[in-house]
């Protein structure tokens, strides 16, 4: 006889949630940010127009979709990849890696690093968009987080620490 | 340098932390999408198997475990894992699991009739099933080297784990003395292979295999006092030395095959028995090559190596061996500890 | 010993090296089940004779079915398309790549199509694509510093979209890498020196950057202790086999170490200079390395401090006090610089300025650099440098690099 059991191992709610939350705000922060702060705006304008870009968890996300159209304006996307074409993808190789490094537990880059996660799509891209998400950490978390989110805290004016920040999560929060 | 040299190790080893967290991404990299576990009472009894449950969720992989008690028939298991259409293999546990996920995996890839012992000579010249191998304790290497021994011996590099996955998380409590003939035998298969092997390759897997030994067996051993708080907090602090010790094992499984015959005596021993036989092994081939010298420098440190003279360094190698020994020997209760040692 | 809280590690490739290693590519084939061979190599490595020493070194249990040597010095995805109908439409069941880094990209990105069965390779690219095993491919190298005979990733240019591709993947490792010296004899010392500091800084970047780990960083040691012992006298006596296999092995092994822990802003400046003004990438490598040494000082003194002992051996090592180990390895890289330069008779240069084509005439003109720092931004290896990179960064090292002056450590921005 045989010890044997068969195991569906179903989904992690509440980490979903908190993920969710997360790269919902995340996304509108990004959409707001490249209206008002010159970095992100400038890296957006870098990029090829028409443009969709996807961070989540592989395979089943959650996910958080932000694309350039033609006319150069950066939007939110909502959560769902299905019936768009994505032209960059950057994904965690699980929920739990994802949820890692948005706890803040490892920085994009030491993710990268421990080959956490993976991306398909151009390469230039791609260091754009990393660099994008590590602004909006900036703008979004207060020095002493931010610092565990980015190697290096960058050397900002007091009008881009204090205005752009305050106008970037008004911006979010609101939606625009 | 030798004239001719070659090293394969088809295995890619993930260490540390979350490690179990890739493991969907990684079979779905090999295009498998629901493995068959195997594991065995320590493990299945300490809620190892939870981990991985945890680690699969949100991936839409099912998983089937199965905790083995009786290790030499593997025909239920063949049948079940057939007939319920599994495609990769988790081996969760030590030797004797990862023995059987082998001979399971050749079972369902060649035909269960390679496994009577009466079939011919087989070539394994193609891959099996991906195969993963989740350690749960330090080992003599046996589970990552790329043979397999039943009453016949297989070896193919296509035998061999596709993944070695250690991760602290995964690691058992184990007594003094199985921890002991681990490292032990661990640290003398890296030290032949680093003396003896003429692959470049070779070389720097034992080095490391080495160091992490040297790191971590004898705080290890130590006992850790009294105190009821200190036990506890000793015991989680475990499990990373025990996961690189256990690392120490696994590439010293990659390595083994590449100690040339001469001194494959040593391999028939374990433990404090393999360590000592280590040591006039190293004395016979002192002058040979520059190996044993060098030898000292993954042992202890690059201060150390630097500032013993060129022509001291095998001796100098081989008293770091005698003292790891003695200090073992000092730490570890009269009946398991060797007194000849 | 320090040890990362993950990294993963695979060197899935046999390993063969020695005097007469081509000899053992017969049974290598065979136990892969193939005999029908095709060879890819370029018009270089073809003039060179290399190509009849690898065929009169098979037997007769091997028949070569056809020998293609056009592969360009920028592998691009039509010669990859054009190889894979000829792969088919002489049936071959093996591959062996003959040649640098272009021609074991094209060979790799040519075994896609060929395994897949499919006609454009455009469909391969980013992570997870590949789940199967590839035809048999084996890779000759004839140059010792891509280390490409063993790695996961191959970069393809597509030139009709104004970029370059990438493929990632365990199953684009080579299974064997035949390393024999013979097919390195014949090269000239510049490009034995700028092949080796390319390999020297895979070595390098391998032990100091993001993802380092400590089987790549052994791996690391390993390749510079062979550099440092037999750079020099095969630079000055070229025909020295025994100093030829060491460099290709040290190669093979620095390429295995940055497969696995990747490279940083010695590639992401070198990669950029290369693709700006088409600078061969060994040279590159070599006025680059002691740059990014001193830039990512503060983040990694005691990995740079451990690599005192195989770049200058023992007794410097030694006398050198731990505090200024660090400093030492790098002034011991522009050491090993300066040899060179002296070696090949100003062919190996020190200085951006002084990297010219065999004309003579330059080839990264200063008004460059602004260019070659933007496109930086956009590569990959950025990432896995320990300490940021900013634009201006980039253009700050570039005109340090240039001029030949030490970086300044007091201007460069710490996180
Ligand atoms: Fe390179």
């Amino acid at each position: 006889m045989i010890d044997f059991m068969e195991i569906l191992p179903g989904r992690q709610r509440l980490k979903r949630v908190y993920l969710t939350l997360i790269l919902w705000f995340f996304g509108r922060a990004i959409q707001a940010a490249a209206r008002v702060d010159h970095g992100v705006k400038s890296e957006f304008a870098a990029m090829p127009g028409h443009y969709t870009f996807c961070l989540g968890a592989f395979p089943n996300g959650p996910f958080m979709v932000v694309g350039k159209d033609a006319q150069g304006r950066v939007r939110y996307l909502g959560s769902s990849t299905a019936n768009r074409t994505i032209h960059l993808h950057l994904m965690f190789k699980s929920i739990n890696l994802l949820f890692v490094t948005l706890t803040l537990q490892e920085s994009t880059s030491t993710a990268n690093a421990r080959d956490r996660l993976f991306v398909s799509g151009d390469v230039p891209q791609a260091c754009a968009v990393v660099r994008v998400m590590d602004l909006i950490q900036v703008l979004l978390l207060p020095k002493f987080l931010a610092k565990l989110a980015v190697k290096r805290y960058p050397d900002w004016s007091l009008k881009r620490r204090t205005l752009v920040r305050a106008m970037v999560y008004i911006r979010a929060v609101a939606g625009h | 340098m030798t004239d001719l040299s070659h090293f394969l190790c088809r295995t890619k080893t993930a260490f540390g932390a979350h490690a179990l967290s890739h493991l969907p991404f990684d079979l779905s990299g090999m295009d498998a999408c629901k493995p068959f576990v195997i594991t065995d009472q320590p493990a299945r009894d300490a809620g190892l198997h939870n981990l991985l449950t945890a680690a699969f969720k949100d991936s839409d992989m099912a998983l089937g475990i199965t905790t083995l008690t009786d290790f030499d028939d593997i025909e239920p298991l063949y049948h079940l894992f057939v007939d319920k259409g599994y495609d990769s293999i988790l081996a969760l546990g030590t030797g004797p699991v990862v023995r059987t996920a082998k001979r399971l995996n050749l079972a369902v890839c060649m035909g269960p009739e390679i496994l009577r012992s009466d079939a011919g000579p087989q070539q394994i010249n193609r891959p099996l099933l991906p195969l993963a191998f989740i350690p749960t304790l330090p080992s003599d290497g046996c589970e990552t080297t790329m043979t397999l021994v039943l009453d016949r011996f297989f070896v193919s590099p296509f035998l061999s784990a596709d993944l070695a996955v250690v991760t602290p998380e995964a690691m058992l409590g184990a007594p003094d003395n199985r921890i002991l003939d681990a490292g032990l035998t661990s640290l003398a298969v890296c030290c032949q292979a680093f003396v003896l092997s003429g692959s470049p390759l070779v070389r720097p897997h034992a080095a490391t295999g080495i160091r992490l030994v040297m790191d971590t067996l004898l705080p290890l051993i130590q006992p850790p006092g009294q105190d009821e708080l200190l036990c506890q907090k000793a015991k989680k602090n475990r499990q990373l030395p025990l996961a690189k010790l256990t690392l120490a094992s696994v590439l010293s499984g990659y390595i083994r095959s590449h100690i040339p015959d001469l001194n494959t005596y040593l391999i028939q021993v374990s433990g404090m028995d393999m360590a000592l036989a280590l040591i006039p092994m190293l004395d016979t081939c002192k002058g040979a090559s520059p190996w044993p010298g060098k030898l000292l420098l993954p042992l202890t440190d690059p201060d150390r190596y630097t500032a013993v003279p060129g022509h001291l360094r095998p001796e100098a190698a081989i008293q770091t061996i005698q003292q790891l020994v003695r200090d073992l020997s000092w730490t570890l209760p009269e009946e398991v500890s060797h007194g000849d040692a | 010993m320090e040890m990362p809280e993950y990294f993963e590690f695979c060197g899935r490739v046999n390993l063969v090296a020695g005097h007469d290693a081509l000899e053992q590519i017969p049974g290598l084939l065979l136990s892969m089940g193939a005999k029908n061979l095709m060879i890819i190599t370029d018009q270089g490595v073809s003039r060179a004779g290399l190509v009849e020493i690898l065929v009169q070194s098979l037997d007769s249990r091997i028949t070569v079915r056809t020998i293609q040597d056009e592969v360009p010095p920028d592998s691009d995805i039509d010669i990859v398309h054009t190889l894979a109908r000829r792969y088919r439409k002489n049936t071959c069941d093996a591959i062996i790549s003959l040649g640098g880094g272009s021609v074991m990209d094209t060979a790799k990105g040519m075994n896609i199509l060929v395994s897949e069965g499919a006609d454009n390779l455009r469909a391969f690219t980013g992570a997870g694509v590949l789940k199967h095993r590839l035809k048999p491919l084996i890779a000759v190298p004839t140059t010792a510093g891509t280390g490409s005979e063993v790695t996961q990733v191959a970069v393809i240019a597509d030139p009709d979209h104004g970029r370059k591709l990438f493929f990632t993947s365990h199953f684009l490792i080579p299974d064997a890498a035949v390393i024999d010296p013979r097919m390195t004899l014949t090269l000239p010392p510049h490009i034995t020196a700028a092949t080796a500091m390319d390999a020297l800084s895979h070595a390098v970047e391998a032990s100091i950057c993001l993802a380092e780990n400590p089987l790549s960083t052994a791996l690391a040691h390993d390749a510079i202790d062979l550099i440092r012992c037999h750079l020099p006298r095969v630079v000055n006596h070229p025909d020295d086999p025994a100093g030829r296999l060491a460099l290709a092995t040290a190669a093979a092994l620095a390429g295995m170490a940055f497969s696995n822990s990747m490279v940083g802003m010695v590639h992401t400046l070198g990669h950029a200079v290369g693709s700006v003004c088409h600078v061969p990438h060994g040279a590159c490598m070599a006025v680059l390395l002691p740059h990014g040494m001193t830039y990512n000082y503060h983040r990694t003194q005691t990995q740079l401090a451990d690599l005192l002992l195989p770049l200058a051996g023992e007794e410097i090592f030694a006398r050198t006090a731990p505090r200024d180990r660090a400093q030492k390895a790098i002034d011991q890289v522009r050491q090993i610089n300066q040899g060179l330069h002296l070696a090949t008779a100003g062919a190996h240069a020190v200085r951006l300025k002084d990297i010219t084509d065999k004309n003579r005439q330059i080839l990264v003109p200063l008004h460059r650099l602004p260019e070659i720092a933007g496109t930086a931004l956009g590569d990959g290896s950025i990432f896995y440098n320990p300490e940021d990179l900013e634009y201006d960064d980039c253009l700050m090292v570039l005109e340090a690099a240039f001029h030949g002056e030490p970086l300044d450590r007091s201007s460069i921005r710490k996180g």
